[in-house]
């Protein structure tokens, strides 16, 4: 059936498109639908039949007919359409009713002049008061399509509409009851009780099996809680455990929920309150599922569930993954640096773990420490053990970590230049990232320890400007020869430079933009609450949503009555906040110029959480290395 | 909403495919053996979900066939899935197989499915039996009844309320069959201790009843009084589509007109700290460069009178072990090598009682692998516990009414406790 020739037998599929076998017909229709622009005025010789078939008694050969009229981009076929469409609309049989609606969206999408123009707008309104649920259910899916779509149709439901609606879901199918829960994020509430009224129709649809019901109902709940005064505690209980309790269901399903966990965690910290446990990964869990529970076991980490976490992390970082295992290293140091009163229970952990002198384990436990170096002063006993595993750091962010650290402490550190002598006796073929940051190092050794470094820096300098192709090393050490060589002129202005002030790590607040979360609240379990980036840059076209406003937009979320955890004010001081650390970013660190985010401001992405990657190109993987400009554009998040 | 659905083949090649919407370019599935080989090199990045120039690509696996539904806008996610795997249990029912063989022989039938099951991307009739009654798969054998169920179209269901049940439904002998099964899932440290415990538990029903009936079920208060933190609280609970919700949400009373055959009506989830059932304490020895020495004991942590059968404890080895010498005094021992395994099963294992195991493989002399490469694998456990709930629910009664028919029925309830997917112990 793939074969091109296939448009030759068109006249062939003609001759028998007017069988009265409803399979025959069926890949007739699918013929002519996959071949119509092909061959125009053959199509076009079909109309008779296809009207035809619109005339027939058959229910079945109407519906089929209807699917396909305005499948066919051709516009004599539009108009012949409208005649059938308001024909079928009146007819007996559900399933007829049901086409003819959906064929009003197929020829919105081709014509939706022609649309407005004939009335159908209007006949889809009518119809939300139709007596079958089914069809009530199939116009407010086709209405629902066209408002994503249309630039000037905003859906508005009264209460009275709303009422209506929720009490059509007890006897709606669960694709029905769907459609339904997603109309009525068109309802804005006016007043609280209008709000609570509404919850209390939809909170029992949370025990449907259906896992996309149970996502929809919790969107819709959640959005209604923005105008309620105050929220029972025992709504937010039960909107948790049925989130949670889908953490069994298949895979993807189970990603879906973890990612909108995660924006959970973010938007409603205090609200919402999860177990860290429950996302402790069993051994056969796919990596992607992994990946994201170590993500919540990180973003959910606290003084008070910190033993638990870090062994749980200890266990993950000698998993027979590797990528697994670096994770949890980087989780770990990041927690040191995210969670002062952690960090000494951290850096414990972390020295343990390179004790057991596991390749990968240590690669991941230098480019970690280098961060917790720089954000504390008290691990200088971590130094020496860091130090000591130097011979077995290959890999090249692992070695411009130890490099920097080398360089920077070099003060602390007995015999550096060396050490550092050797790491950087291989100059000449290091990766790009490697040379530039062992340059600096060296620079900053020579200006601590002047007699000792002397040597080295001589001598990387010389290779750096006369053997080394890349214009980057090679400006940045001519740049480095005359800094050094102005010295005695300006004295300290070296130093100042190169080994100044390096910019603290800090724990500045990197939450994603609250009119980010709060259009992302609006779309829970959506694809972009997937991606967990603003709707407008992953969808271009798709419009955004907003709370919208009424006098009964309240701060309900920060009254929650009834028995609270006694935790919470503790959850909310460790919140998860990501941290300014551009780990990778070693060039601009070294250098100390603090990393300026320009990116303009929606087009961040959620900066601490993970983004799935955004495929656009698909050879990119192949190119080696990012040149440095590129790595300063880009932000690197913290596991990676 | 869906743009279209593809089924694809092991490497990702279009086997199949329907467009609802038309608006993405049949290039774009060409791209997808590209988008799984690198999926295949990043596995951290090899999520059911990508996104390649504008185009999301959502796909499920089964078996050797992908599954996946492509779109441009921004959509929700469960319910394509929720669709594919539907799409998957039809097809399946219909096929008894899905694969590429069943594909190529019925696409006919297939693209009949996909027409009825989905329309302009969403989902419409998804019920295998509603779709059964009028879509046959052996219609050129059985001509004039296709014929005939042509003229008549989708069955009256459909549009019924009780849209998952067909009227005039009759049994001579009216039974109603219920399975309360429990999974156990456990997480134990080295040391024993239990890091995460739950229970996942189901009611599965089999209705052999006439007519349009209407059952309730009486549960004992594990669940009524959840709200009350009496006893174990049910954390959540999920009704299928038949259970009125409402009725369940302002009374606590579970009613419902069953789906006709075997269905799943409810399942909860309770997240309690449990005492492991079966308790597996065993150390690994390994002496360096010879021989790999196991000392396995374990406990029925069940009452006297349970006994937990089919139980098996799988315990990782290296990979190059070899020549097994083992010592027992119940079940038997296995060593699985495709599997680096050594299997220890007991076909019955009574309540109290507490068994040993010793187990020695030789390691070969010379090894390539790299001795700081441990693998860590945990053990798993396997068991059923018949007659027993390990959350203490239990069936009240289960009172039927067929208010038009009035027949004698009757109901059947079994217990059981199993071991979940995730029953593991970690090795130091």
């Amino acid at each position: 059936m793939e074969g091109h020739d296939m448009i030759n037998v068109y006249p062939q599929v003609i001759e028998m498109f007017n069988t009265d076998d409803l399979e025959a017909k069926r890949m007739c229709y699918y013929f002519i639908g996959t071949y119509a622009l092909s061959k125009p005025d053959l199509t076009l010789s079909t109309l008779p039949i296809i009207i035809n078939d619109l005339n027939t008694g058959s229910p079945q050969v109407v519906a089929l007919a209807l699917k396909n009229i305005t499948s066919i981009p051709i516009r004599e076929f539009f108009k012949e359409s409208i005649r059938p469409i308001r024909k079928s609309l009146k007819s007996e049989n559900i399933s007829v009713r049901k086409a003819a609606i959906f064929t009003i969206a197929r020829l919105w999408e081709r014509d939706p002049k022609m649309v407005n123009d004939e009335g159908l707008m209007a006949t889809l309104y009518d119809l939300i008061e139709d007596k079958s649920t089914n069809i009530v259910a199939a116009a407010l899916t086709v209405l629902l399509d066209i408002q994503d779509k249309s630039s000037d149709l905003k859906l508005s439901f009264n209460k009275g509409q709303a009422v209506y609606l929720a009490d059509l879901l007890g006897n709606a199918d669960d694709w029905d009851q769907l459609t339904i829960l997603n109309s009525l994020m068109n309802f804005t509430p006016q007043t609280h009780d209008e709000s609570y009224t509404l919850i209390d129709k939809v909170i029992s649809l949370l025990h449907h099996e259906n896992s996309s019901v149970v996502l929809n109902t919790f969107k819709l709940m959640l959005y209604l809680l923005n105008y309620a005064s105050e929220i029972e505690e025992y709504i937010i209980r039960k909107m948790t455990s049925s989130l949670t309790s889908l953490l069994s269901k298949p895979d993807e399903i189970r990603f879906l929920v973890l990612r909108n966990v995660i924006l959970l965690i973010l938007s409603k910290p205090k609200v919402f309150h999860f177990d860290v446990s429950l996302f402790f990964c069993a051994f056969d869990d796919p990596i992607f599922v992994k990946d994201t529970k170590l993500e919540i076991i990180y973003l959910l980490a606290n003084e008070s569930n910190l033993s638990i976490v870090l062994q749980e992390l200890a266990e993950y970082s000698i998993d027979v993954d590797v990528q697994m295992s670096k994770k949890a290293v980087r989780a770990i140091g990041n927690l040191a640096v995210k969670l002062e009163a952690a960090s000494k229970t951290c850096v414990d952990t972390l020295l343990d773990l390179a004790s057991n002198d596991i390749y990968y384990v240590n690669q991941e436990i230098v480019i970690v420490f280098k961060n917790i170096f720089r954000r504390y002063n008290q691990f200088d006993y971590a130094l020496s053990k860091i130090i000591s595993h130097a011979d077995k750091i290959e890999e090249p962010d692992s070695r411009s970590a130890l490099i920097w650290i080398i360089g920077h402490f070099a003060r602390k550190i007995p015999k550096a230049e060396s050490l550092l002598a050797d790491l950087v006796s291989g100059f000449g073929e290091d990766p790009l990232d490697v040379q530039l940051c062992s340059l600096t190092s060296v620079v900053k050794l020579f200006i601590q320890k002047p007699e000792e470094g002397q040597d080295v820096v001589l001598e990387i300098l010389k290779k750096a400007t006369e053997e080394v192709d890349n214009p980057d090393v090679r400006e940045r050490g001519f740049f480095y020869w005359r800094l050094l060589s102005a010295q005695a002129k300006f004295p300290g202005t070296a130093k100042d430079i190169v080994d100044g002030e390096v910019p603290l790590i800090s724990n500045e607040n990197e939450q994603l933009d609250p009119i980010i979360l709060e259009e992302l609240e609006l779309n829970i379990g959506s694809l972009a609450s997937v991606y967990l980036k603003p709707v407008g840059q992953v969808f271009r076209l798709s419009k955004r949503k907003l709370l919208p406003q009424s006098p009964a937009k309240s701060n309900g979320f920060s009254n929650i009555v009834g028995s609270l955890h006694s935790t919470s004010s503790s959850f909310a001081e460790a919140r998860p906040r990501a941290d300014t650390i551009n780990s990778n970013n070693t060039s601009t660190s070294e250098s100390g110029i603090s990393d300026q985010r320009r990116v303009d401001e929606f087009d961040v992405p959620a900066i601490q959480v993970n983004p799935i990657k955004k495929q656009s190109n698909l050879s990119r993987r192949v190119t080696t290395s990012k040149s440095s400009l590129s790595r300063k554009l880009s932000i690197r998040n913290v596991f990676h | 909403m869906a743009s279209s659905i593809y089924f694809c083949d092991s490497k990702g090649k279009s086997l199949l495919s329907r467009d609802y919407k038309g608006d993405i370019p049949t290039s774009a599935i060409e791209k997808f053996p590209f988008l799984l080989v690198e999926a295949e090199e990043d596995q951290a990045n090899a999520t059911p979900i990508i996104q390649f120039n504008g185009i999301n690509y959502l796909y499920i696996q089964h078996d050797n066939l992908y599954l996946l539904a492509l779109t441009k806008s921004n959509n929700n996610v469960a319910q394509i899935f929720l669709f594919l795997h539907k799409i998957i249990n039809v097809l399946t029912d219909y096929f008894k197989e899905l694969e590429e063989e069943s594909i190529r022989d019925n696409f006919v039938i297939i693209y009949e499915l996909l027409d009825e099951m989905m329309d302009f991307g969403y989902p419409q009739i998804t019920e295998i039996k509603m779709l059964k009654e009028y879509i046959t798969q052996k219609s050129y054998q059985l001509e004039r009844r296709s014929k005939k169920n042509q003229a008549l179209g989708p069955p009256s269901a459909i549009t019924n309320a009780v849209s998952w049940r067909s009227e005039g439904i009759m049994y001579t002998k009216n039974e109603a069959f219920l399975d309360v099964v429990e999974s156990v899932n456990m997480l134990i440290n080295p040391q024993g201790k239990v890091l995460r415990s739950e229970i996942l538990g189901k009611i599965k029903v089999k209705s052999h009843l006439s007519g349009m009936p209407d059952l309730r079920l009486g549960l004992n208060d594990k669940i009524i009084n959840a709200e009350n933190n009496k006893g174990v609280e049910m954390e959540d609970v999920k009704f299928h589509q038949c259970v009125r919700l409402s009725k369940f949400e302002n009374e606590k009373i579970i009613t419902f007109i069953p789906p006709d055959g075997e269905f799943e009506l409810m399942s909860y989830r309770l997240a309690t700290s449990l005492k492991p059932l079966i308790f597996v304490d065993c150390k690994i020895e390994k002496h360096d460069k010879s021989r790999v020495v196991i000392n396995t004991r374990i406990k029925a942590q069940i009452k006297k009178k349970s006994t937990a059968n089919n139980v098996e404890i799988l315990i990782p080895i290296p990979e190059d072990a070899d020549t097994p010498k083992f010592k027992y005094s119940h079940g038997s021992v296995k060593w699985l090598p495709e599997k680096s395994l050594v299997v220890w099963k007991l076909k019955q294992f009574q309540g109290g009682k507490e068994y040993s195991m010793y187990a020695e493989l030789g390691l070969p002399s010379v090894t390539i692998e790299d001795p700081q490469f441990q693998l860590k694998r945990p053990i798993q456990a396997k068991f059923q516990i018949p007659y027993f709930t390990t959350s203490g629910i239990q069936v009240r009664y289960l009172k039927i009414n067929e208010p038009k028919l009035q027949y004698q029925s009757y109901p059947w309830v079994r217990y059981i406790t199993q071991s979940g997917d995730d029953y593991t112990i970690r090795l130091k």
